[in-house]
């Protein structure tokens, strides 16, 4: 098992939102793709991942639609929505761009 | 959208807030599950299993609770919105008796001025319900003669069609292909023959009036009914079309009946007109002069008012510069003057309607009445809102130290004010549907469509929301701003106070401006109805009849004169005469004459008198007083006697100065001369609204001719005077069956005492007086409310200090003094500032007064009575209740 880092602050909502852009997942499934993604290296407690989940659909980024899982089990899958997707691009460019930044500044 | 979506999103889960309960309750527990699953997989025991995940997962209902924060964060201002709502609503319940009385004054207040919008909406706003409305446009009244009208209709390129109306008339029609032998009234609007096409309206079925329908040789005479006329008189029976009926005798066709929402172009009258038809049926109609209009070239009678459709590629000023130029060679043409005036063109997409002017400047000052009364009522309201506040101060207080946001209590404070305005709001505009009805017929006397539109809809919320901001705004900035130390002590600060009694002030000082309107207006009204117009008013009575047939004129000569002499012999007649045309009757005709030798002052333009036709006895009957010479008797009852006239003083003191007139020579309209036989007292004739002369002085010229001498207005319809002994009402039978004696088919219509002539004519007058009078009471009984209130709490937060008071020996009448004193102070300075407003605002009322000034000292000086004795009956109660104070009660009482 790699050693976990822990999130930087504020990066979670765009991350869900960069996971959910390829398709609808409900919360376990996001927890997962997480972890896939990173292979491991991410550390995603389920304490904040709900919690911003419903924060995203209470400002309209994600739509909520319960569905049945390939397993038969009825789960709530978040897709997201037009905000949503505009969302994703202007917290990618703010972190690209604050990437860069810091970046240039540790390279000085 | 981003909005909207969010917006639905939270009203969902509002709603279900069970549901969002469940739905996360499942959620977690699918996590949880998939989570065990995952375990079991790596080969732990199905119970290690499920413990580890629950580990891993965290404290679920924190996790809950943090979700559910999350989810309320996004919609806060909604479920606070709502929480606000339902706490006012708790409020509200809490003191039913003073939020009814609440919203009633706010019904009243925001229904009345509702109601006098959707007057001004019916009568001025609205566009008619043709097509393309906006290409319409008014006529100049100079084109208004028929023979200019159709000489435009064949020149003027601008317009893309013409068309002309004359005057909505009664006609007699007997039904008779439906059975019927009596004749009945029937309201008719005869318009040229484009008047439908060009308007772009069909019939509903049938046919509507062409062109070809109206000409001189038109091959058979035809109308077209108003749907309201169809349904009520033949029962909405589609086979009328085809069917005849006879208008004046004339057997006329119904072609079609129109759609209901069309009227024509004639706003105000328009609802009751009955049927169109040609104008070229007014040869036939035996309508003597109204005919003449027709076939003459009578250039100088402007009767009908003609409108036009602008072509597309036309501006109204092109259209307006074409129609002067067609004007003014047609005028030269024929040898007339030409207007220095330029040709009026205006738009017409709202119609037209003499109701327009006549009203203005009266629903102006309406407004402004009920406008004033509006803010009495705000006044009034946001008082009680105060008072209500203060005792509740307190918990104000409590909630404000306990961390609650002041915006959030003014925003509270807002919302109760605001329910408040929109339950006024509704039942106000209950009572604009009925005070709109009320004021149409209290006004116009006639129907307009009253039914509310979008505008007054919009109206009414804009002015209740505007209403429950203004009384609501007040008390929540003073209740925001709440001294937390002061106020959780329980004393009820004396800034509340302030506002109140400013309150009061502004009710007082309103209410005197509203008082003093209602007693001028009243005055007014009083005035008019004593006001002497040179003629008799009381046991004079006045009617028409309308013979049905079409005669010659020597068998109308004939069938006029056996009336005469019918009424004349009738019980409880002590005399009657004929008053064709004039001093109250329908037809107002004016015309040049001429004093042969020109004496008096020459005149560059031909002076103009009313012509009045009368028989025997006629000054006699009408009570107006001869100066000199002598009635109309017998002599002048014979076509071919010698022509004589009578004039009104003010012609001799103009034209024959110096001279006696008697025996002297005038020529009449028609060029022929007459001999004065009298001179007559100047009369005022009540023009077509309201007394047109007698707020000046310059009485109208009258020329008065033997009726039988003039053949040019013997008519079907012919008006009778009669002065009676008897009560006037009692005589309608008797003469009904007088008439019908001589003439079967004839019918009495428009019978009435002068004195109710008169004050028929008085609506707006009337209107004004009984509004300003509603009003005035309105804010007489809000400032009463509103002392009331304020003494009240005083009272009750003095009680210790009046306790004391009495303790040390003061005796009741001293309290009653020292409350009746802060009440009565108050009404001193609304008195005093109202006197100021008043007299600044007279202006706006001065031009519809008669005979009162507005700065009349007595009216001012009973306004404020009124106000002290209503002040003084208001403060009693509380007053009493400060006398009664037990010390010992009072004091202990904290």
């Amino acid at each position: 098992m790699a050693e976990k880092t822990e999130l930087v602050r504020g990066t979670l909502d765009m991350l869900v939102l960069r996971v959910l852009y390829r398709g609808k997942l409900h919360g376990w499934g996001i927890n997962q793709k997480l972890q896939q993604i990173s292979k491991n290296a991410l550390h995603v407690e389920e304490g904040s991942l709900y919690p911003a989940l419903y924060r995203m659909e209470s400002k309209g980024w994600l739509k909520p639609e319960w569905r049945v899982t390939e397993n038969g089990q009825r789960a709530k899958y978040y897709s997201l929505t037009r905000t949503g997707r505009k969302q994703l691009e202007a917290e990618k460019e703010s972190w690209d761009r604050m990437a860069s930044i810091i970046a240039l500044v540790m390279e000085s | 959208m981003s909005f909207l979506h969010q917006l639905r999103y939270h009203l969902r889960g509002l709603f279900r807030r069970r549901n969002l309960e469940g739905e996360m309750s499942e959620e977690m527990r699918f996590h949880l599950n998939q989570r065990m699953a995952e375990n079991i997989a790596d080969g732990v025991a199905p119970q290690e299993a499920s413990d580890r995940a629950r580990r891993t997962f965290g404290g679920i209902e924190q996790i809950k609770e943090r979700c559910r924060d999350e989810h309320r964060r996004g919609f806060l201002w909604i479920e606070q919105g709502l929480q606000d709502i339902r706490f006012t609503v708790r409020q509200l319940a809490r003191a039913p008796g003073i939020t009814a009385t609440t919203v009633l004054i706010l019904a009243l207040g925001i229904g009345a001025n509702t109601a006098i919008f959707t007057v001004v909406n019916a009568l001025m706003l609205r566009t008619l319900p043709v097509r393309e409305p906006g290409q319409l446009v008014v006529l100049d009244g100079r084109s208004g003669s028929y023979s200019l009208f159709d000489h435009l209709r064949a020149e003027a390129k601008s317009l893309a069609g013409i068309f002309a109306v004359g005057h909505v008339a009664e006609r007699q029609m007997v039904a008779r292909d439906f059975g019927a032998k009596d004749t009945e009234p029937l309201i008719i609007q005869e318009v040229s023959g484009d008047f439908f096409s060009v308007l772009g309206r069909t019939a509903l079925f049938g046919r509507a009036l062409v062109g070809d329908d109206d000409r001189a040789g038109a091959p058979e005479p035809v109308v077209v009914l108003s749907y309201a006329y169809w349904h009520s008189r033949f029962t909405g029976d589609a086979a009328v079309v085809g069917k005849s009926v006879a208008i004046n005798g004339v057997p006329v066709t119904i072609v079609g009946v129109m759609p209901e929402d069309f009227f024509g172009v004639d706003v105000g009258i328009g609802r009751s007109i009955q049927a169109w038809c040609p104008l070229w049926l007014k040869t036939r109609f035996d309508d003597g002069l109204e005919a003449a209009r027709l076939t003459t070239n009578a250039a100088e009678s402007t009767w009908l008012s003609v409108i036009g459709r602008l072509r597309s590629d036309t501006s109204l000023e092109q259209a307006r510069a074409e129609l002067e130029t067609i004007e003014r060679h047609w005028l030269v043409a024929h040898g007339m003057r030409v207007s220095k005036r330029p040709f009026r063109l205006t738009p017409g997409e709202r119609g037209i309607s003499r109701l327009r002017g006549a009203f203005r400047r009266p629903i102006e000052v309406l407004r402004i009445i009920a406008g004033v009364a509006l803010v009495v009522v705000c006044a009034n309201v946001a008082g009680l809102i105060l008072a209500r506040g203060a005792s509740r101060q307190r918990e104000l207080a409590v909630r404000l130290a306990m961390g609650a946001g002041r915006w959030r209590l003014m925003r509270q404070l807002l919302t109760e004010s605001l329910m408040l305005a929109l339950l006024g709001g509704g039942l106000g505009l209950m009572v604009a549907t009925w005070g709109a009805r009320f004021l149409a017929h209290l006004m116009l006397g006639s129907a307009l469509d009253l039914s509310m539109d979008f505008r007054v809809f919009g109206f009414a919320a804009l002015i209740a929301i505007g209403t429950g901001l203004l009384c609501g705004l007040l008390p929540a900035l003073r209740f925001s701003r709440l001294d937390l130390v002061t106020a959780t002590k329980g004393d009820s600060g004396g800034s509340t106070q302030r506002i109140n009694r400013a309150l009061v002030v502004l009710q007082v000082t309103l209410s005197f401006v509203l008082l003093a309107g209602a007693a001028l207006f009243i005055r007014t009204l009083q005035n008019w109805r004593s006001h002497d117009y040179g003629f008799a008013r009381e046991q004079v009575v006045q009617f028409a009849v309308n013979t049905g047939r079409v005669r010659p004129d020597a068998a109308k000569v004939e069938l006029h004169r056996q009336l005469l002499v019918e009424f004349e012999g009738l019980p409880g007649v002590e005399s009657a005469t004929i008053s064709q045309g004039g001093l109250l009757g329908r037809v107002n005709t004016g015309g040049d004459f001429k004093i042969p030798g020109e004496l008096g002052s020459p005149d560059a333009k031909k002076p103009s008198a009313a012509y009045l036709h009368g028989a025997r006895r006629y000054f006699e009957t009408k009570g107006i007083h001869l100066v000199a010479g002598r009635d109309f008797d017998q002599r002048d009852d014979q076509p071919n006697s010698p022509r004589v006239g009578v004039i009104s003083e003010s012609i001799a003191r103009q034209y024959l100065v110096g001279v006696n007139p008697l025996g002297h020579l005038l020529l009449a309209q028609d060029g022929k001369p007459v001999e004065i036989v009298g001179v007559a007292r100047d009369v005022d004739l009540p023009g077509d609204f309201r007394p047109a002369a007698g707020a000046d002085n310059s009485k109208t010229h009258v020329i008065y001719l033997p009726y039988f001498q003039q053949p040019g207005i013997w008519d079907a319809r012919i008006e009778f005077v009669v002065r009676t002994s008897i009560n006037p009402r009692a005589l309608v039978s008797t003469l009904r069956a007088a008439i019908r004696r001589i003439d079967g088919e004839a019918d009495v219509t428009d019978l009435g005492t002068v004195a109710d002539l008169l004050d028929g004519r008085l609506h707006s007058e009337r209107a004004i007086a009984q509004l300003a009078g509603f009003f005035g009471s309105l804010a007489l009984t809000l400032c009463g409310i509103g002392l009331y209130g304020l003494l009240a709490f005083t009272v009750a937060r003095r009680t210790r200090e009046i306790g004391v008071r009495i303790a040390l020996g003061a005796e009741a009448r001293n309290v009653v003094a020292l409350i009746l004193r802060q009440g009565l102070w108050l009404v001193v300075v609304g008195c005093v500032l109202g006197t100021i407003a008043a007299l600044s605002l007279r202006s706006v009322i001065e031009h519809l007064l008669y005979g009162v000034s507005a700065k009349d000292p007595v009216i001012l000086g009973s306004v404020a009575l009124v106000l002290f004795t209503g002040a003084t009956l208001a403060a009693w109660l509380p007053a009493r209740r400060a006398a009664k104070v037990d010390p010992m009660v009072a004091l202990r009482a904290e």
